[in-house]
């Protein structure tokens, strides 16, 4: 006798389940998203430790989180964007504690790429957290000034002139090669 | 047309145009070789911040994760910020809830944000220093003290064990560099394992805090100590129970075999969880306290810290063991002697006067190091309202302990047969009040205030001196003492006592004049004119009272105004409501606004919760806006704590910090009363000025207006 087959889940119970609080459900969200929130955590705060926390501080308060999510736009575009401002303010507290970052004591990369690879990661975590935040979310997130002014509570314009800044000082740190 | 090297800005636009840019800068780039490299560079930049590795996330993430959901734990996530007005909310069932949400939905208006306007930093290197290392700091003042050139950098410091500690004292002068950051240095003596930190400028005495500003000393092997942990915990526990359990998880962390680490832990869990799971977080406790008590050859202390550990969870037999065990070993270190009071009071089931006897005892071996041996003799003394044991104990704690000073004489006030001794302890409290050493000023209080609180304190005692004299049958000496206690403060009850004093001694027109003073209060009834003009009779015309209330009303409101303080909140506030919803909360709202910050962990703040429902009712029906910010985070907890006492005065959270940072204040409880264009105007630490501040602001001009048409006998 045929084993009977279930259908995963479509993300929209998923959803639901884990809006009512259901850990398998949650779980799966995770495997499907975390490394993306993970990663969008790990480039703002220049920290794995901090990523981390991100990761979970997200995870965590997710099921009741999505009982404001309406469901507009995709799921991984929404959680992104609470990924990115639960870790802006995870900076800001951390700037507040006067927590700072320790230098890399990581050996001498072996080939060009991966010494081109360390030193754009150095530079990235040497810019002030308000410069690395817009670089990153413009650069690799590539989200617009916009949405960047939304997502930083920031003054219109200022996203921009932080883009700049944050490119000078990347031409300092990196020089222009 | 010739086009000149474009300024970099330029260049940066158009890389980021991706080939939709200028067509004339286009050309300009393919003769250029030097802008052509500028635009590849961002390009090259962008690839490779995009291709630079990510590291994976921790192998046990997903576990923790759910372990943290299946404990209780929740976080507020910044899911979005509202534009424009948030919609009404729906009536729930809590009462509390919805009076909030009702009134902060009243208040928003929409504003950009940007949350780094008038935000400094403080941080120093290292930031766990040894006893003794010097401390390099750095300080990057927001909008209140950027123009400065020199600043001072003031340390709250706690030893081991410190109990409470309010004052602070100057530890480094900081000069501002080029970049307009200020640096300097210092070093936390030995004995100090936890400091918390301001700056503040000394020529017009602002102070800049914030409660992350700390530094938590490390131990000879560069951990934070666990002293320092356990400091920081006390400290932050009153302001915010989120980071003081974050420091008991690091000190259990670092310190898994410490049952004082544990204990926190514990309190600070069952603080936030709800009050569901209660029963298994002290379950899950027990077993930590069996582990704890398997190991061998604890110290005292951590004996001590085990007895209360295992009280807490409610094991009271390993609490018990712990206790034998500790005073088996040591019966004289103050956490023997702290044990030991336990034990007596335990013992007589309060009987006041063995209970007294054994406290004696206890006293004359030593006990003197326990400050719970101090603050159990001046309780038990009261209670067994014994006037010569108030005295002795008071004046065993009060010179231990100087803050307990004014307790410990407001106790012995009380009773008529220690009266003498009584008032000479006042006016030795007067004296040291009207001159108090800067050292005793807390943190985050400005010089200015400091000495009006002095100042005020001392009227308050000689207001008792006053009274206890017109006790004492000695009318002109009362009158004289309580003619100086309110020659700088604004007190009716005072005004009464004056009135009376005055009366006894036939100044009938004294009397009337001090009463004019009571009446002309936004706090007193209605009918308390009708009741003087009713008792002078004919020896007062009407005319004449209502001249006198007039005048009183000018001085409350010069007295008043002597204390204001102006200046604009610094940035928008962003603040949650119940339902972790973001607001703009914009503190111009054509009316008065009072803004009081508190959290439901700090003492001090949920004293004041009882008087401020009584007024925040009374001001919201007169048009003033109310709005309580709490150092909490909203929860079920947080609502269940409003519902409980039946407080309806509208709540919100400042979940990311920006209320502290905009209204420049730390510390809870805080009463801010703000003006119809939203500055700042009056700032104190107790609500009982609140109301005639409030009046003031809302009736500026007036001179004889309602409150003296109210006042003034029923005309």
């Amino acid at each position: 006798m045929p084993a009977a087959v279930s259908s995963p889940p479509t993300p929209h119970d998923l959803l639901q389940q884990t809006r009512a609080g259901d850990p398998d459900a949650l779980a799966e969200l995770y495997r499907r998203h975390g490394a993306a929130v993970h990663a969008v955590a790990y480039r703002l705060t220049a920290s794995a430790a901090d990523a981390d926390d991100v990761l979970q501080d997200v995870f965590v308060g997710l099921p009741e989180a999505l009982r404001r999510f309406d469901g507009r736009g995709s799921f991984g575009g929404w959680l992104r964007r609470v990924a990115a401002r639960t870790a802006l303010m995870r900076m800001r507290r951390s700037t507040r504690r006067g927590e700072v970052a320790l230098p890399d004591d990581s050996p001498a990369p072996a080939t060009p790429d991966a010494a081109a690879r360390v030193d754009i990661e150095r530079a990235l975590a040497g810019l002030a957290p308000g410069l690395r935040a817009v670089f990153v979310l413009r650069e690799v997130e590539g989200y617009s000034h916009a949405e960047i002014t939304e997502i930083m509570g920031l003054r219109a314009g200022t996203s921009e002139v932080r883009l700049h800044r944050a490119r000078q000082r990347l031409r300092q740190l990196l020089g222009d090669r | 047309m010739t086009l000149l090297h474009p300024r970099l800005r330029t260049l940066d636009r158009y890389a980021d145009a991706a080939g939709q840019g200028d067509p004339r800068l286009a050309a300009h780039l393919l003769r250029c070789a030097r802008c052509r490299r500028a635009v590849d560079h961002v390009r090259a930049l962008r690839d490779a911040a995009r291709s630079a590795p990510v590291p994976p996330p921790a192998a046990d993430a997903l576990e923790r994760i759910l372990a943290r959901r299946a404990a209780g734990d929740r976080v507020i996530l910044p899911v979005a910020a509202v534009r424009g007005r948030a919609n009404l909310p729906r009536r729930g069932a809590l009462a509390a809830a919805a009076v909030a949400l009702l009134v902060v939905s009243a208040a928003l208006l929409l504003r950009p944000h940007e949350l780094e306007a008038g935000r400094s930093e403080l941080m120093l290197a290292p930031a766990n220093p040894r006893p003794g290392q010097t401390v390099r700091v750095e300080y990057r003042p927001g909008a209140r003290l950027e123009h400065e050139s020199v600043v001072v950098l003031r340390a709250q410091e706690r030893v081991a064990d410190a109990g409470q500690v309010d004052g602070a004292r100057v530890v480094a002068r900081l000069v501002r560099g080029r970049s307009g950051t200020f640096t300097g240095s210092f070093r936390l003596p030995d004995p100090v394992v936890f400091a918390r930190f301001a700056v503040e400028d000394t020529a017009h005495g602002r102070v800049d805090a914030n409660p992350a500003w700390n530094a938590v000393v490390a131990d000879a092997a560069g951990r934070p100590s666990l002293e320092g942990l356990t400091e920081q915990y006390q400290a932050l526990s009153r302001i915010d129970m989120l980071a003081a359990r974050r420091a008991a998880e690091r000190a259990v962390s670092l310190y898994p075999d410490a049952p004082g680490a544990w204990l926190r832990l514990f309190w600070a869990s069952a603080s936030l969880a709800p009050q569901a799971q209660a029963d298994s977080l002290r379950r899950v406790h027990r077993l930590q306290v069996r582990r704890l008590a398997a190991l061998s050859r604890p110290g005292s202390h951590d004996l001590a810290e085990l007895v209360f550990y295992a009280s807490a969870v409610d094991d009271s037999a390993q609490a018990a063991a712990a206790r034998a065990r500790l005073l088996a070993r040591d019966s004289t270190s103050a956490d023997a002697f702290q044990q030991r009071v336990i034990v007596v009071l335990g013992r007589h089931g309060g009987h006041h006067a063995r209970e007294l006897a054994e406290l004696e005892r206890l006293w004359g071996q030593g006990g003197g190091v326990s400050r719970q041996l101090l603050f159990t003799g001046v309780q038990v003394a009261r209670a067994g309202n014994d006037p010569a044991a108030v005295l002795r104990w008071g004046d065993r704690m009060s010179a231990a302990l100087p803050y307990t000073a004014a307790y410990a004489t407001r106790s012995a006030l009380a009773y008529p047969q220690i009266r003498a001794e009584a008032m000479e302890r006042v006016r030795r409290l007067v004296r040291r009040f009207l001159a108090p050493r800067d050292d005793d000023r807390p943190l985050e209080m400005a010089a200015p205030e400091f000495r009006a609180m002095y100042r005020g304190a001392a009227a308050s005692f000689l207001g008792e001196l006053g009274k206890a004299l017109a006790a004492e049958g000695r009318m002109a000496a009362a009158r004289d003492t309580l003619e100086l206690a309110i020659a700088d403060s604004w007190d009716p009850e005072l005004f009464r006592s004056v009135a009376q004093a005055r009366l006894a001694l036939g100044d009938t027109a004294g009397a009337v004049a001090a009463s004019a003073r009571v009446a002309a209060d936004p706090g007193t009834a209605a009918a308390y004119g009708d009741s003087v003009l009713a008792r002078f009779g004919s020896r007062v015309a009407r005319g004449d009272w209502r001249a006198q209330v007039a005048a009183a009303r000018l001085r409350m409101r010069a007295q008043v105004m002597a204390r204001a303080v102006d200046r604009r909140v610094r940035g928008p506030v962003r603040v949650a409501d119940a339902s972790g919803v973001l607001h703009d909360l914009d503190p111009a709202s054509r009316k008065p606004t009072l803004v009081v910050f508190w959290s439901r962990f700090c003492p001090a703040a949920l004293a004041q919760l009882g008087p401020l429902q009584e007024l925040s009712g009374r001001l919201r029906r007169g048009g003033t806006r109310v709005v309580t910010i709490s150092f909490d985070e909203p929860s079920p907890e947080a609502l269940a704590f409003l519902a409980s006492h039946h407080y309806t005065f509208p709540v919100v959270y400042d979940v990311d910090r920006s209320a502290q940072r905009a209204f420049d204040n730390a510390a809870t409880p805080r009463f801010q009363v703000l003006d119809r264009a939203g500055r700042i105007r009056f700032e104190s630490y107790a609500i009982d000025d609140v109301l005639r501040q409030v009046t003031v602001l809302r009736d500026p001009g007036e001179a004889a207006g309602d409150v003296a048409a109210r006042n003034e006998g029923g005309s």
